[in-house]
């Protein structure tokens, strides 16, 4: 199976696999635009592009027609927003797949920010950065706002209440005009396909759209590990993150800090999972964050647990931390980690999405990915690794915690 | 910063004024402070958070190398605070200041008198709910201390009263609590 790849004229990158066996293909639209390239007083716009451009109700035209189409066959297409990326993507059967490239290449080419729809959509997020603020989800906006400050990786994706309700149709415009550009593009299409057949197509679909002309998605991290709690007076419960900054993407530390996190908190066999759930009944669940963006990393242990318990549980994760520290890792422990990891990304990689969005953000960081080089990279990390890793990055004085609860940040600053 | 009795500031042991004496001294950047006050960047930046949202301390200068941006934190100029009080009781001045308007704290600090001035402070939160009744509480407890003024013999105190919405970071504006 080829991954086939060429570079319309106009910048945007087109990337082909054929996958042989399948009726379906999905086509994907990446943008190197998201919550890293937003000004504060814009925080959250580049999710509300996403919601206006995919609101049907304005489609006009062939749009229009293409969006009739495609969904009286079932095509299912969405769209998502990260911190450092934008994605629309469909996946259709293969006769469908030229309406399916024909309407990525329209969504954003004919993207028109109507007061109408604007307002809409105003409320539809509004709505859900409700549903968000009461989610276990905010405990990971608090962590990014905990180590990166209200700058760049540390902006919530979906904005701040106050912000959204200000964005203005001229601004989704400008942003649209600025930054979603062919050149700040990839386009991924997996499936069954021809890769001649869709570099035609894309061409079709695309050649219009000029470049900018200018380099995007390159952004500042200002990293200031903190404590952060937001008051939840009255909670019985408390939603906790306890970790440091972690490696960008690509560090030679990556594969070690992803290991040690699995060696914590893997559920059953994690070391931080048997202390606090098997073997104190703190906690009910327990998961490891381990991420790697493109200049920074993060690196943390999100569990929840009673109010009463919050400081035996940060005591416990950071002498755990210290432990590591001191004594390491086992070859056991390590072996266990690694087969888990390596499962977990070929689970990933058969999953046609997933491969997908991997191959779209590989290529717009000028790399190409492969869960095989990934796991091999993986593999050849030692004991000794993990351990070098856990000094460097898991000292005392690096430990932030971001907590939702009673809890007072001071009682939190004793315990670090 | 102004402050009238440095040796006594040096005696307080909070963060906060450890922090405030360093900045007084000198602009730095959290990583510079750490070592000098042996507070861990993380525990560091929660009270830097604090004193900029009291404009107290703002963000002097960015540095940059490469694609990380450090920011060197300062006093913001003319930011005048007196504390005197020891123990609970000056971290809570601190807390008082980031909520008096600019007027108040001037007042408050050019008119205390040297070597005496205690303040004594209490920070509760309240809900939303309960405001009417303790705002009604508040006015006659001043209405009842206006009648106590005696102009005539010298040195008097002047109470504050305080009420403003606890804006946490992920709270949004109309779900902020109310902090007294």
């Amino acid at each position: 199976m080829w991954l086939h790849s060429a570079v319309l004229d106009n910048g945007l990158k087109v990337l082909v696999q054929d996958l042989p066996g399948q009726r379906t293909v999905t086509a994907l639209l990446m943008f190197n635009r998201g919550a890293k390239d937003e000004e504060v007083s814009e925080n959250g716009i580049s999710h509300y592009v996403e919601h206006v451009a995919f609101n049907t109700s304005h489609h006009t035209g062939e749009l229009k027609r293409l969006a009739q189409q495609l969904l009286t066959r079932g095509a299912q297409q969405n769209a998502d927003t990260t911190k450092e990326f934008t994605t629309y993507y469909m996946t259709v059967m293969e006769e469908q797949l030229p309406a399916a490239i024909r309407m990525l290449g329209l969504l954003l080419q004919e993207f028109s920010a109507l007061p109408q729809v604007v307002e809409n959509e105003r409320q539809v997020i509004l709505r859900e950065l409700s549903m968000h603020h009461h989610s276990a989800k905010r405990i990971f906006d608090l962590f990014a706002e905990c180590l990166w400050g209200t700058y760049t990786l540390g902006l919530p994706v979906i904005g701040r209440e106050e912000t959204v309700r200000r964005i203005t149709a001229e601004q989704l415009s400008a942003v649209v005009e600025r930054d979603y550009t062919a050149d700040n593009a990839v386009l991924v299409v997996l499936g069954k396909c021809d890769h001649r057949r869709v570099y035609d197509l894309a061409d079709q679909a695309f050649s219009r759209w000029r470049p900018s002309g200018q380099r995007k998605g390159e952004y500042l991290v200002s990293q200031t590990p903190s404590i952060l709690v937001h008051h939840e007076p009255g909670a019985q419960n408390a939603l906790l993150c306890i970790g440091a900054p972690g490696v960008p993407h690509g560090h030679l530390s990556a594969s070690a800090l992803d290991l040690l996190n699995s060696i914590l908190a893997a559920p059953g066999e994690g070391r931080l999972f048997r202390i606090l759930r098997e073997e104190r009944g703190l906690v009910y669940q327990l998961t490891g964050l381990s991420t790697h963006y493109r200049h920074a990393g993060a690196f943390g242990m999100v569990t929840n647990c009673a109010t009463r318990d919050v400081k035996t549980v940060i005591r416990l994760i950071v002498q755990e931390f210290d432990r590591v520290r001191r004594y390491g890792v086992t070859e056991e422990e390590l072996e266990s980690a690694k087969a888990r990891l390596a499962l977990e990304r070929y689970l990933e990689a058969e999953n046609v999405m997933s491969l997908a969005k991997r191959l779209a953000s590989a290529a717009l960081f000028g790399e190409t990915y492969t869960v095989q080089d990934l796991n091999r990279q993986m593999q050849a990390t030692s004991p000794q690794e993990v351990q070098s890793a856990a000094s460097e990055y898991l000292k005392r004085r690096a430990v932030s915690v971001a907590g939702v609860g009673t809890m007072e940040e001071e009682e939190i600053a004793a315990l670090i | 910063m102004e402050h009238a009795e440095a040796a006594s500031l040096d005696e307080l042991s909070q963060p906060e004024q450890r922090i405030l004496m360093a900045l007084d001294r000198r602009a730095a950047a959290v990583m510079d402070m750490s070592a000098e006050l042996d507070l861990s960047p993380a525990v560091l930046t929660m009270y830097l958070r604090r004193l900029q949202s009291a404009n107290l301390v703002q963000v002097c200068e960015q540095r940059f190398l490469g694609n990380q941006v450090q920011k060197v934190y300062g006093l913001v100029p003319g930011s005048r605070v007196l504390i005197r009080a020891k123990g609970g009781v000056a971290t809570k001045m601190l807390q008082f200041c980031s909520v008096l308007t600019n007027d108040v704290r001037e007042h408050i600090d050019d008119k205390a008198p040297p070597g005496s001035f205690t303040a004594g402070m209490t920070i509760v939160r309240i809900p939303r709910a309960a405001l009417p009744e303790v705002m009604e509480r508040i006015n006659q407890l001043v209405n009842a201390l206006e009648v106590m003024e005696d102009k005539e013999h010298g040195e008097s105190f002047t109470i504050s009263v305080a009420i403003y919405p606890r804006i946490d970071s992920q709270d949004s504006g109309s779900e902020g609590r109310s902090e007294a």
